[in-house]
Formats: structure tokens, C-alpha cells, sequence
């Protein structure tokens, strides 16, 4: 005991060196390529800077309280967070249940793996030519289908009401195969003897998985949930390409409010201010999902 | 029993069916509407089937724009940068996985955040770093940003974390050094994951658009996407591109991400297979 | 010594050899591809055979729309090209903070450049504050498309347009059908390409100068488009949009899929529908007239950045893609309207026009163009008319609350 103990003491020699050796060549890299641009916004934001021009005359908190004081930038929050827990939430489950699914399907299931995963693959551009299609109010396939079981069509992408949904379910149907891979890269690392144990104790199926999957599955789904928040909440792409914030702002999120700000009207110390203020945001989200978990299993 | 079974077997395979039909049907139609001509995509009332089925979209697609060298620019970018993420990530995953220091969660806290910031804003510092280096309109500007990135260090820990440390521990009490582990021990065992990681980083790559088309400026350096929105250009404004050529493009833009799919695919299972985790 | 001497000396006759060899290289952006890459491409290297002492190097730099992105970037990072293709509403964007080069002087001194030649709208596309920054190059007016089938379906005379707000309403009426009966049209009168990030403004503003309106005051301080203009321009949107008239999907297909008998577009895409429709199925025409006939120009001009090097060879790159027989080339192969009068007049452009009605439509249109307002800040004002002009057409709502909202935020946007 005491033995392992000095295994895992903090100043274990041989742990600081193969630290360095195996972090260096990230570190290299992010601290080259990334965490000067990061300062350099945090710099930014309180400055003002036109972009083309080299001034960046200093501005206090100004960025941070016009921010703050506009209506938009709060409605652009608003819908981001709408967003958010609308792709995250029936994302992870989604993706889970695909996975479960797969997991115990033995014929043809490396198709239907490939075929969940195939929205992934594809780039929104692309996948944005295909679904406007789909969302297209006169003949698009969605209206088709609803006529076909006698339902009212709806305007998808042409009524504020519907828009953010209707990119909602884009977002989890393109994401879904994307998170069942990382789900099922989990549900494969659990050792099959502990099935086979639990089976053997008279475990049902659902026991199983409480007490077996779900647990040893914790990590994969911190992570899942984690990566997810961070990314969906800096959704850019459906936006920029297939609606441009609209109708009526409906799907202005948050970053495409600051790349707008950034680029069409070279507000770069704005923008910036903007994102910091995501960037505090999504550190809060992150140990605060972080802390959940840790509180229910030993995964942190 | 085996009843039950049958039918709960055969309800799984319908629901499995109905979904893949949900996931596959843009695809689909994405895949017909390549071999329609225009006017057969937008037919009213819509015909399924492309009749007749128009082969030569798929010609002209690398006519049009030298797709041809964006592809391989694009393979090579993606290739370099995924192999490298998965050699770096494994290793950072590792330190931050098992290795014991102070403050490690703290840092790992802040090695994340790297992904919290939007892009939109870090993105012109990030261009004078490369200009900087002299890289504008070369490989290097595509790919040296990306060799390292945090996302791939979370999912590898997340695994490693999975992993009992009994299987270690025993090397480590026989001197094992740490590395050794890492490549004897750690990395087979994670096969998977670290699969899965170098397509999710492949598939990123390929996939990206904005960056690729700000650091470029010549066709011996674009990618793919730089291709297709040279075709979507076109289809706006001249008369030289149409729907099914973008479609075709399009699909030709998707095969190379999903032969590595596939191929990963095979791997991670295999790679459950071959661990020997069973006992 | 002997040795140093003799290096000096071959170094200096090096030197003298190489000299005149030296090029100005220019870098310049363009957002052309395929076959307007090619035609692009052969200009250019006509142009550095005939000028033998410059040598510039065309480069794809994206859609107009994302090269904006491009430039700003590149030149912050100080490797911007010395000319690019700019969208011509930008040129105020790029010349406020002095990153375009003042071209009154080059093209004072430059006997062959006439500038009273060119189109009355491309040359004020040109201008900021009085000056020109930009030539331009590649110009497009909104006009409207009508599918002439549909027309005669609907026993419309297949070989006229509506003339008038009202004819655009009744017009529309007729051509929309549902022709399965289930309560929706599957055929629209009239369709736009609303893209996600040009937005409906473009299309509006031409409406809105048909009633003779004015974005800004005189002194653009201030906003001025919540005025009867403003008003009517926005009620016939919504009426249309009310009534089901005009669809409201992405619809950049919906012309040539003929599930909109009507569009109102870029004179660009003429040349797309012609390859994919068919010349004789669909019509040219100007868009109908509220008080007066108007509509507004687009495309893009050349420019030429502070930091050209040698910016004499500058501008007799951008004078020489501007001539009115390289232009006329360009016109003659690319659809694109003539931005110099005189092409007009050429043999083989007066030969086009004799034998395509269509281009004649499309030439009268440039009589009646207006541009966008050239000040930095319309980009961010259109934003804002946009909203409340979509509000008021997707709700159905009185636009006077919603322009008057919209007027106060952008006469916020001069105080700043």
C-alpha cells in the first residue's frame, strides 16, 4: 500500500520529465499558433480596431458596456442558449441510443454505422444544398411527407417561429453519428466480462445497464456533452449559409452576431469583447458539467 | 423465449431500417440528382429515378475546376494532420490521464479553453503568425496550426481513463518507463479511440473551408473545398455550372472521408478483437 | 584586389543585365472561375505580352462575398494583393480607412482613359467622397425574368412584363396555381434568390427608388427611409407575401425549375437560363414602374491597394481591363453589361444587340440604375432595413412602427 502510494506522489521524477516529453510537442504547437491569437483578442477587446487600419486606440470597458446595453446582442444570446440545449441534450441521447442499438446488432451492423455517419462526413455546405431542399416550403421533401400523412405543411426556414427548430434538427440529425462513434468507442472499451459476470448474477438487461454501461460509460458521456456544449454553442456554418441570422433574427446566434460585427463591419474590439464574454460563458458550462459529473462518479 | 426474442430482434431491425432510411435519404437523393440533368432534379411532380442517368456530370466536374489537385491537396493536409493529432493527442492524453502533478485538472482546464474562443476573432492573429513564418500560400500554413489540438487530448484521456490501472501497474513496479507504457500498454488497448480520433481529425480537415481559403492564394495549394465554392460561384453567376455538377462534385468531395470511415471502421473493430481484453 | 575588382565589375554588369529584366509583379485578386477564369486568365496574359516591363498574377481569392473576408484578413497581415475585384458597394469600406489608392490623378494623366464615357451608375460606384477609387469592371442591373410557357398557360401576352405595381399584383395572381389542390400553390408568381447572406435588401431598395425615395438625408447623417417611399415599397412586398404571390424559400431554383413564373435577379444569370432553359422559353424585362422606372446595379469593380508597389504599372493594369475593347470582350462573352457606353456602339456589340432582344432589355435597364449609397455605412443600415422589412412582410405588420424603429437605430449608427 504504501508502496503505490509513493507511485502516485506529485513528486515522482520520473512523472515530471515524461510530462514534459509527452506534452512539449502540443504545447509547441498551441502555444505558437494559438494562444497568441487568444491574448491578442483579449487585448482586442479593449481596444477598438478598425481592422484595416493599424490604430487600435484603447477603450476601457467600452466594448464590454455597449455590449451589454444592446438589445441584440442579448437576443442573439438568448437564441444561442435555445440552440444549445436543443442540439446537446436530444443530441447525446440520440447518439446513445444509436449506439446501444449498434452495439448489440451483429448482422449488417457496419451498415447502419455508415449510414448514421454519413451526415457527419459531409461538409454543411454541402449538407445545407440538400436541406434547404428538404425545407423548402412549396416542395421541399419535409412538407411532401406531412401532406402525405394529411398534416398542414409548415414554413420551416421562412417562419421566425419554426426557423431555430428547424436548424435544430438538422444540427442533431448531421451530429448523431459523430457522437454515437465516440459512444460506441466507449461501449467497446468496457471489458465484456463484466457483462458476462453481471449475467451470471441475474442482472436484466436494464440493470445491466445502470449498473454496468452507464458507469463505466461516464467518461464517454462528460466528454460527449462537454465537446458538444463548446462547439454547438459557437455555431456558425447553418447560419452563414442557409439563413444569415433570419427571418427576422430568429437564428442570429451569438457568433455569427460577432463574426458580422468582426468582418462585415470591421468591429474587431467589439467582436472580440463578444467572444470573451462566450469564452466565460463556456468555462462556466464546462466545470459546472464537469462538477455534476464528478459528483456522481469517480470520472474527474 | 426465443420467441420473444425473434420479435424483439425483428422490431430492433425495423427501427434500425427506418433510421438509416431518415439518414440516407438526402444522400440519396443527392447521389440521384448527380446523374439528372437540371431540369430532371427540379421536375414537378419530382421523379425519383434519373432517367436518363447522366454519367457525364461526373466528367465534367474535373473539368470544370482542376478538382483533381485539390483533391490530393486535400488528402495530403488531412493525412498529415490527423496522423499527427493522434500522436500528439495520445501523448497529452496520457500526462493527463494518469501522470500526477499539481494544479494538472487546473491546467487541463485551461489546455481545454484553447477551444472557447471563437475562431472568428483569433483568426487574423493566427494569419500573422503564419505570414510571419513565411508560410502564406503553403502546405505548412494548412497544416502546422493543427498538429495539435486539444479536442483529441480530451476524447484520448476520457478513454485512458476507462482503462483499469491494474494493467499498468505491474509494468511500473518492474521500472517500466512511463513512454513505454504509453505505446506497449495504453495504445493498443485504445486502438479504437484512437482511430476514431484520427478520422474525427481527418474529416475535420477535409472539411474545412474558411481557413484554407484565406492562407491560399494559388490552385497548386487549394483544397477541395476551395474547389467547390469555385463551382458554387459559378453556378450563381456564370452559365458554365449547374445543380448536378455541384451535386456531382459534391458527392466525389464525400468518397475519400468515407473510405477512411469505412476503413476505421474495420480497425476499431478489429481492434476490440485483438486487445484480448477478455480475461 | 585584382580578384575584388573583377567581382565588383561582374557584379555591376550582372546587375545592368538583369535590370531591365526587372518586372513589377502585381498581384491581383479576382472571383472568377471556370470558364470566366479562362477568358480572365487570357486578358491578363495579353495584357503582360503588351507590357512586357509589368507582370501580373491573377489569383482566385473566393466569391466577391467571401474575398471581403480575404482582404481584410490578408491586409492585416500585411499580404494583401496590390489590385483586387471588390464588390462595388464596397469601395467606401476599403477607401475610408485609405487602403485603395486615389485614382483621380492616374486617370487625369492618362489621355486614354475617358472617363465622361463611362455608364452614368458604374461611375458612381466608383466614387467616395468625390473621387474615384475603383474602375469599374463587371456590372449587373436587377431585372425581371418571366417564364413565357407559364404566360401563355395563363393567357398572359408571353411577349410583355408587367408595367406596373399594379400589372406585377394582377400578374401574379394569374400565375399562381395549385394545381393539385391541396391548398398550397405549387406554382408561384414571382420569386427572388433571397441567399442567407445578401438578404431581400438589394431587391427592396429597387422598389423603394421607384417611388422616388432617398435612403439618407442630403447630408447622409441620418436615415430617411421611413418615408411614403419606404412605406409603399414595403406594403407591396407584404401584400405579395400575404396573398401567397411571392415565394419566400431560398428559392435560387424555383425560376429555372419553373415553380415560379417570374424572378426578379441579376442581369448576370441570363446566360444560365438561357443554357438550362432555353432562350425562347423565358423573357427579359425591367422591372415594372411604381412613380418611376428604377433598378439597381451590382457586380464588381477593380481597385488598386496602398500597398502596390509600382503603382503607375497599377493603374495601366486597371485602365487597360477597363477599355472599351477589352470590355467589350468581356460584355460580349461573360453577359455582363458594358460599364463603357462607347462598347455600345462597336460593331460586335451593336451586332449582339440586333440579334437579342433580351440584351437590349437588359442595356435600356441601366438608364433607370441607382446605386447603393457610398458611404461606410450603408452595409450596416441595409442590415437594419432588412429586418424590419422582413418583420413587416413575414408578420404581416404595419411597417411605419417598425421603419421608424429601424430609421432611430441607424441614424445611432452616424453618432457613433
Amino acid at each position: 500500500m504504501r508502496f503505490r502510494d509513493y507511485l502516485r506522489s506529485p513528486l515522482r521524477r520520473g512523472d515530471l520529465s515524461t510530462g514534459i516529453i509527452c506534452l512539449l510537442p502540443s504545447l509547441a504547437v498551441i502555444g505558437v499558433f494559438v494562444v497568441f491569437p487568444i491574448f491578442f483578442s483579449l487585448y482586442l477587446s479593449f481596444h477598438k480596431w478598425a481592422i484595416l487600419t493599424p490604430e487600435k486606440p484603447f477603450v476601457g470597458l467600452a466594448n464590454y458596456a455597449r455590449m451589454f446595453s444592446s438589445p441584440e446582442f442579448w437576443e442573439c444570446l438568448g437564441n444561442t442558449f435555445l440552440y444549445t440545449v436543443g442540439v446537446v441534450l436530444p443530441g447525446a441521447a440520440a447518439s446513445l441510443g444509436l449506439a446501444l442499438l449498434l452495439d448489440r446488432t451483429a448482422a449488417g451492423s457496419g451498415f447502419f454505422r455508415t449510414a448514421f455517419f454519413l451526415p457527419t462526413i459531409t461538409s454543411i455546405i454541402a449538407i445545407a444544398v440538400v436541406w434547404l431542399w428538404v425545407y423548402d416550403d412549396a416542395n421541399g421533401l419535409a412538407n411532401m411527407l406531412l401532406r402525405l400523412v394529411g398534416l398542414k405543411p409548415v414554413r420551416w426556414l421562412t417562419s421566425p417561429k419554426t426557423s431555430l427548430l428547424s436548424l435544430i434538427i438538422m444540427t442533431v440529425w448531421k451530429n448523431a453519428g459523430y457522437h454515437m462513434v465516440v459512444f460506441l468507442a466507449g461501449l467497446q472499451a468496457i471489458p465484456p466480462s463484466l457483462h458476462e459476470a453481471a449475467t451470471i448474477d441475474g442482472a436484466s438487461p436494464r440493470q445491466r445497464f445502470r449498473y454496468v454501461t452507464w458507469p463505466l460509460l461516464a467518461p464517454t458521456t462528460v466528454f460527449v456533452l462537454v465537446t458538444n456544449t463548446i462547439f454547438t454553442f459557437q455555431v456558425f456554418g447553418p447560419i452563414y449559409v442557409m439563413t444569415g441570422g433570419g427571418p427576422v433574427r430568429s437564428t442570429s446566434v451569438i457568433v455569427y452576431y460577432l463574426y458580422q460585427r468582426a468582418f462585415e463591419f470591421q468591429e474587431m474590439g467589439y467582436a472580440s469583447a463578444v467572444a470573451w464574454v462566450i469564452f466565460l460563458i463556456l468555462i462556466a458550462l464546462t466545470v459546472l458539467q464537469m462538477r455534476l459529473a464528478r459528483k456522481r462518479e469517480q470520472v474527474w | 423465449m426465443s420467441l420473444g426474442t425473434g420479435v424483439r430482434r425483428t422490431a430492433l431491425y425495423a427501427a434500425l431500417i427506418i433510421l438509416a432510411a431518415v439518414f440516407i435519404g438526402p444522400f440519396l437523393w443527392m447521389l440521384l440528382a448527380s446523374l439528372k440533368s437540371t431540369a430532371q432534379i427540379f421536375a414537378f411532380p419530382p421523379r425519383f429515378l434519373p432517367k436518363p442517368v447522366i454519367w457525364r456530370n461526373y466528367l465534367r466536374a474535373w473539368q470544370v475546376v482542376p478538382l483533381a489537385r485539390f483533391y490530393l491537396n486535400s488528402i495530403l493536409v488531412s493525412g498529415v494532420v490527423a496522423f499527427s493529432q493522434v500522436v500528439t493527442s495520445a501523448m497529452a492524453a496520457y500526462v493527463f490521464a494518469r501522470l500526477q502533478f499539481p494544479a494538472r485538472n487546473l491546467i487541463f482546464l485551461i489546455y481545454l479553453a484553447v477551444m472557447m474562443i471563437p475562431t472568428q476573432v483569433t483568426v487574423i492573429p493566427l494569419f500573422i503568425i503564419v505570414r510571419r513564418l513565411g508560410l502564406v500560400d503553403t502546405y505548412g500554413a494548412l497544416i502546422l496550426p493543427f498538429l495539435a489540438y486539444p479536442f483529441g487530448a480530451f476524447l484520448l484521456r476520457q478513454f485512458f481513463l476507462t482503462i483499469p490501472r491494474e494493467l499498468e501497474d505491474a509494468a511500473l513496479v518492474d521500472g517500466c518507463p512511463r513512454l513505454r507504457i504509453l505505446v506497449r500498454i495504453i495504445a493498443p488497448l485504445s486502438r479504437a479511440a484512437m482511430v476514431t480520433l484520427g478520422m474525427l481529425a481527418f474529416m475535420f480537415t477535409w472539411n474545412t473551408f474558411f481557413w484554407p481559403l484565406l492562407v491560399t492564394n494559388t490552385s497548386e495549394h487549394f483544397t477541395i473545398q476551395v474547389g467547390l465554392a469555385m463551382l458554387r460561384t459559378q453556378l450563381v453567376s456564370a452559365g458554365d455550372a449547374d445543380w448536378s455538377l455541384l451535386m456531382s462534385a459534391t458527392v466525389i468531395s464525400i468518397v475519400p472521408v468515407l473510405i477512411f470511415y469505412l476503413f476505421a471502421q474495420k480497425q476499431i473493430v478489429r481492434g476490440i478483437t485483438m486487445t484480448g481484453l477478455k480475461g | 584586389m585584382k580578384k575584388t575588382i573583377l567581382l565588383i565589375a561582374l557584379l555591376v554588369v550582372l546587375a545592368a543585365a538583369l535590370a531591365p529584366a526587372q518586372k513589377a509583379t502585381l498581384v491581383l485578386w479576382h472571383s472568377y472561375s471556370g470558364v470566366r477564369q479562362q477568358l480572365f486568365d487570357s486578358l491578363i496574359k495579353e495584357f503582360n505580352k503588351a507590357n512586357p516591363a509589368i507582370n501580373v498574377k491573377p489569383e482566385y481569392g473566393g466569391s466577391l462575398w467571401s474575398m471581403r473576408d480575404k482582404l481584410l484578413t490578408a491586409i492585416a497581415g500585411g499580404a494583401g494583393p496590390h489590385l483586387a475585384e471588390i464588390d462595388s458597394y464596397w469601395t467606401p469600406i476599403f477607401a475610408k480607412p485609405g487602403s485603395l489608392v486615389n485614382l483621380e490623378p492616374y486617370i487625369a494623366a492618362d489621355a486614354r482613359f475617358n472617363k465622361a464615357d463611362l455608364a452614368r451608375a458604374s461611375l458612381q460606384s466608383t466614387q467616395y467622397q468625390g473621387a474615384s477609387y475603383s474602375v469599374p469592371f463587371n456590372l449587373s442591373t436587377i431585372v425581371m425574368y418571366y417564364n413565357k410557357a407559364l404566360y401563355k398557360t395563363a393567357a398572359l401576352d408571353p411577349a410583355r412584363a408587367p408595367a406596373d405595381w399594379s400589372e406585377l399584383v394582377s400578374f401574379c395572381q394569374k400565375l399562381t396555381v395549385d394545381k393539385n389542390g391541396d391548398g398550397t400553390p405549387d406554382q408561384r408568381g414571382l420569386t427572388f434568390p433571397n441567399k442567407a447572406n445578401m438578404g431581400a435588401v438589394w431587391y427592396w431598395l429597387a422598389f423603394f427608388f421607384q417611388q422616388e425615395g432617398k435612403l439618407f438625408n442630403d447630408a447622409l447623417n441620418a436615415g430617411a427611409f421611413n418615408s411614403a417611399a419606404g412605406l409603399a415599397a414595403t406594403d407591396l412586398w407584404r401584400q405579395l407575401a400575404r396573398e401567397g404571390l411571392m415565394s419566400m424559400s431560398s428559392g435560387s431554383a424555383d425560376f429555372e425549375a419553373e415553380l415560379a413564373a417570374m424572378e426578379l435577379s441579376s442581369s448576370s444569370v441570363m446566360g444560365r437560363y438561357r443554357d438550362n432553359m432555353g432562350n425562347a422559353r423565358f423573357g427579359l424585362a425591367a422591372l415594372p414602374k411604381g412613380k418611376v422606372s428604377a433598378t439597381v446595379t451590382g457586380g464588381g469593380n477593380l481597385a488598386m491597394f496602398s500597398s502596390c508597389p509600382d503603382k503607375k504599372a497599377g493603374w495601366a493594369v486597371l485602365s487597360w481591363l477597363n477599355s472599351t475593347q477589352v470590355n467589350k470582350r468581356w460584355a460580349l462573352s461573360t453577359g455582363s453589361i458594358p460599364v463603357r457606353q462607347s462598347v455600345l456602339g462597336t460593331p460586335e456589340y451593336s451586332d449582339y444587340l440586333m440579334s437579342d432582344p433580351k440584351g437590349n432589355a437588359m442595356i435600356a435597364t441601366l438608364q433607370d440604375a441607382f446605386i447603393r449609397p457610398n458611404i461606410p455605412e450603408y452595409g450596416d443600415a441595409s442590415r437594419i432595413i432588412a429586418f424590419a422589412v422582413e418583420e413587416a412582410m413575414i408578420n404581416d405588420q404595419d411597417p411605419k412602427p417598425l421603419l421608424d424603429k429601424a430609421k432611430a437605430e441607424v441614424d445611432a449608427l452616424f453618432k457613433k
